[in-house]
C-alpha cells in the first residue's frame, strides 16, 4: 500500500480504498486480521489517528470487525463488500472521465468507442503471453 | 546544576588553561631574568624570596586580564556559538544557567588568586625574609580592580554578541570608571579614604548586577 | 480552596494539551501574531501552516517562553507558559528550526548533558532512536551534517517521553530521505504514547500525512482551523464558463479566491454546498459549472492569494 500525500483525496479515504482493494484482491481473506493500527501508521508514514479513522470507516462499511484488544478482522462478507466498494470506486472513476468527455461535448457514440478501445488495449496486452 | 557547571567549565577551558599558563609564566619569566643576571651562579634563597614576591605582583596584574576574558566569555560565547536557544529550551531556569556561569568564573579567579597568595605569603617568607622588602599589591585596591573588570566585561557579555566585543566594551567601561574616580578623588577637598578602590568595587558590583538582570529578562533573538 | 484545586487538576487532565487565547505579539507597530485563539486536543497533531512571516515561529517561541507575550494567554497541559515554564519543559519536547547546539560536544556528551535535566529520561527510547537513525555517539556535533543534526535534535527532544512535542519547521532544507527518517522517528514517538504534536511546516504533503488538524496563519491571523479531512472534503474548486461578454454578478460569500480569464471563471469556495452551486448558476450568466476537489497545497495558495488580493 502506498498513500499519496499530495493527492486531494483525504488520506483516511485513500487508506480505506486501498485496504478495501486489498481485501477484494484476497490479500486479506475473511477471518484474517489486518495489521495493527500502529504498524500501519509507521509503514504508511501517517498519523495513527488517521489510520484509526480509516479502520473505523472500514468497520462502518462492514468490511472488517474489531475484536476488543485483539485487532481488526475481515468479516465473512468482507470480500464481497470490498468488491462492491471497488465497483463504486471504478464507477466514480468512469463518472470523472465522462464528465471530462461531456465538457468537450463528445457524443455518446464516441465515448463508447473510446471505452471499447481502452478495454481492448488492456485485455489484449494481458492475454498475449 | 552539575551538568551546567561541566558545560561552562568546558566552554571556558581555553581561558582557564591560558590563566594557568600566565600564572606560571609570571614566575618563570622573572625567575629566569634574575638568574641570567647572576649567571652562572644560581640565585640564593634570599633572591628567590624577592623574585617570587615581584612575580606575584606581576601575576596578579596578568590575572586581571584573565578575569576580564572570563567575564567577557561568560554569556557572549554561547551567543556567538548560537547554543543559547538550545540551552533555553531545556528545563533549567535562566537564574541557574547564569549562576553556573558565574560560579565557574568565580572559582577559576579565586583559585588563581589563592595561588599567588600562597606564593607571596607562604613560599616567599619560607625561603627568606628578604621578600618582605618588596612593595605588595594593596588588597582593597586590587580586589576593587578585579571586581570592576569582571563586572564590566560581564555586563558587556550580557549585552553584546561576541566575547571580543564584550572584552573591548568592558575594558573601555573600566577605563572610563577609573578616570572618573581619579578625577573625583582629585577634586574633592574633604578626605575620603580609599575612594578609588571602593568606587571601583561599587561600580563593578553594579555593572555585574545590571548585566545579570539584563540577561535574566533579555529575549534572545 | 481544595475544590478549586481539584477542578484545576480535572481540567488539566481532560482539557486541551495546548491552548492559545487571544495570543498577541507586536514588533514595533506591526503585529506578528494577532489575537490568536486555538486549542490542540490531547493526542492529536496540529499542522501550523502559513507563508514566511505569517507568525508561525513567533507563536511557537511564545509557547516555549522564548518571547514575551504582549496580550492573551498560552497554556500547555493546563499550565500558563509565562508562569510555569520549568515545570512545562519537563513534559514537552522542542525541535527548533535551526538545530544549533554545542559544537564541541560528542553526541554521547550532548545526550548526557540533556539527560541530566529531565526526571523522566528513558535510555531505551534514546538508544532505539540512535539505532533507527544510524547515529554514531562518538561523533562530535561539528562533524554532523544538517540532516544528522536534525535527527539528534529530535532524539534529544523525545527521549524524556514528552506529553507534547513542538516542532518548528523541523524539516526545512532536508533531503527527502532524511525527511522520511525524521517523520518515521516522530511517528514512532506518536504511536508509542498518546503524544500531542504541534508542528509548523511549509511541506503541505507532510502536513496532510501527519496532521489531524490544520491551522493556517496569514499576517499573524488565523485563516482556517479545522480537521484536514474536513477541509479537503468541504473546499471545492468551481469552474464556470461565462456567457459571451458578461462578468460574474454574484460571488458566494464562501469564496476564498477567484479569477476571471476570458470566459472562464475559477473560484475556490469553502465550504461548497449544492445550494451554493444552485445560487451561483441562478444569479450569474454562466453556461455550465464544473466542481472539482482541491488539494491542500492549492488550497493553501488560494487562501494566500485571496488574502493578498483583498486590501
Amino acid at each position: 500500500m502506498k498513500i499519496d500525500p499530495n493527492n486531494h483525496v483525504p488520506i483516511f479515504l485513500q487508506i480505506v480504498e486501498q485496504i478495501a482493494a486489498s481485501i477484494a484482491a484476497g490479500v486479506f481473506r475473511p477471518g484474517e486480521s489486518l495489521p495493527a493500527q500502529r504498524s500501519l501508521a509507521v509503514s504508511l508514514g501517517v498519523n495513527p489517528n488517521t489510520v484509526q479513522k480509516a479502520l473505523d470507516e472500514l468497520e462502518r462499511r462492514g468490511l472488517v470487525v474489531s475484536r476488543r484488544g485483539v485487532g481488526m478482522f475481515v468479516t465473512d462478507r468482507g470480500n464481497e463488500s470490498a468488491l462492491t466498494q471497488t465497483e463504486e470506486v471504478v464507477a466514480e472513476a468512469f463518472r470523472r472521465g465522462l464528465i471530462a468527455a461531456r465538457e468537450s461535448n463528445l457524443t455518446g457514440a464516441r465515448m463508447m468507442k473510446i471505452f471499447e478501445n481502452v478495454l481492448l488495449e488492456m485485455y489484449e496486452s494481458r492475454e498475449t503471453p | 546544576m552539575k551538568a551546567l557547571l561541566w558545560k561552562d567549565f568546558r566552554i571556558n577551558l581555553p581561558v582557564i588553561i591560558t590563566g594557568l599558563l600566565l600564572w606560571f609564566a609570571a614566575y618563570a619569566a622573572i625567575g629566569l631574568n634574575v638568574w641570567l643576571q647572576t649567571w652562572p651562579v644560581f640565585p640564593g634563597r634570599g633572591q628567590w624570596s624577592e623574585v617570587i614576591q615581584i612575580a606575584s605582583v606581576g601575576g596578579r596584574a596578568l590575572l586581571t586580564i584573565v578575569v576580564g576574558v572570563l567575564g567577557a566569555n561568560a554569556i557572549a560565547s554561547e551567543r556567538a556559538e548560537r547554543s543559547t536557544e538550545f540551552l533555553f529550551s531545556l528545563p533549567p531556569t535562566r537564574l541557574k544557567i547564569l549562576t553556573s556561569k558565574f560560579l565557574v568564573a568565580l572559582t577559576t579567579t579565586i583559585l588563581l588568586w589563592l595561588g599567588h597568595q600562597f606564593m607571596s605569603d607562604v613560599v616567599s617568607p619560607w625561603l627568606s625574609a628578604n621578600g618582605a622588602s618588596v612593595n605588595r599589591v594593596p588588597l582593597l585596591g586590587y580586589t576593587g580592580g578585579l571586581v570592576l573588570i569582571f563586572g564590566s566585561t560581564w555586563l558587556g557579555s550580557a549585552r553584546l554578541s561576541s566575547p571580543a566585543f564584550a572584552l573591548g566594551g568592558g575594558i573601555a567601561l573600566c577605563v572610563a570608571v577609573i578616570s572618573v574616580l581619579f578625577e573625583i578623588s582629585r577634586r574633592v577637598t574633604w578626605p575620603v579614604p580609599d575612594l578609588v578602590p571602593i568606587g571601583m568595587l561599587v561600580a563593578g558590583i553594579t555593572a555585574f548586577l545590571v548585566g545579570s538582570i539584563y540577561y535574566l529578562r533579555r529575549i534572545e533573538p | 480552596m481544595s475544590t478549586i484545586k481539584g477542578e484545576t487538576i480535572a481540567t488539566e487532565a481532560n482539557g486541551p494539551a495546548i491552548e492559545l487565547e487571544g495570543l498577541t505579539k507586536h514588533y514595533g507597530g506591526t503585529a506578528a501574531v494577532e489575537n490568536l485563539t486555538l486549542a490542540v486536543p490531547r493526542g492529536t497533531t496540529l499542522g501550523l501552516i502559513g507563508p514566511n512571516g505569517a507568525g508561525k515561529s513567533t507563536t511557537i517561541k511564545m509557547l516555549m517562553g522564548m518571547l514575551t507575550i504582549d496580550a492573551g494567554r498560552a497554556r500547555i497541559l493546563g499550565l500558563d507558559v509565562s508562569e510555569n515554564m520549568p515545570a512545562i519543559k519537563q513534559r514537552i519536547g522542542y525541535v527548533p528550526e535551526l538545530h544549533q547546539t554545542y559544537r564541541w560536544m560528542r553526541i554521547s556528551e550532548l545526550i548526557g548533558f540533556t539527560r541530566s535535566f529531565y526526571k523522566t529520561w528513558n535510555d531505551d527510547v534514546c538508544d532505539s532512536l540512535l539505532d533507527l537513525f544510524g547515529l554514531d555517539r562518538r561523533k562530535k556535533v561539528k562533524q554532523l551534517s544538517k540532516g544528522m543534526l536534525t535527527k539528534v535534535s529530535l532524539l534529544l527532544a523525545v527521549s524524556h517521553e514528552p506529553e507534547v512535542l513542538i516542532l518548528d519547521e523541523p524539516m526545512s532544507g532536508l533531503d527527502p530521505l532524511v525527511r522520511e527518517e525524521f517523520l518515521d522517528g516522530v511517528l514512532r514517538v506518536v504511536c508509542e504514547r498518546q503524544c500531542t504534536v504541534l508542528f509548523s511546516s511549509h511541506a503541505l504533503g507532510d502536513v496532510q500525512r501527519m496532521a489531524d488538524n490544520v491551522a493556517m496563519l496569514y499576517d499573524g491571523k488565523l485563516l482556517v482551523h479545522c480537521p484536514v479531512d474536513e477541509l479537503l472534503s468541504s473546499a471545492k474548486r468551481v469552474r464556470a464558463v461565462l456567457r459571451d461578454g458578461v462578468l460574474p454578478r454574484w460571488q458566494p460569500p464562501e469564496t476564498i479566491w477567484q479569477q476571471v480569464q476570458r470566459r472562464e471563471w475559477l473560484l475556490t469556495v469553502n465550504p461548497c454546498s449544492p445550494a451554493l452551486l444552485d445560487q451561483l448558476q441562478a444569479e450569474n450568466p454562466v453556461e455550465h459549472v464544473e466542481v472539482n476537489s482541491v488539494g491542500l497545497e492549492d488550497l493553501f495558495k488560494d487562501y494566500v492569494k485571496g488574502r493578498r488580493g483583498t486590501p
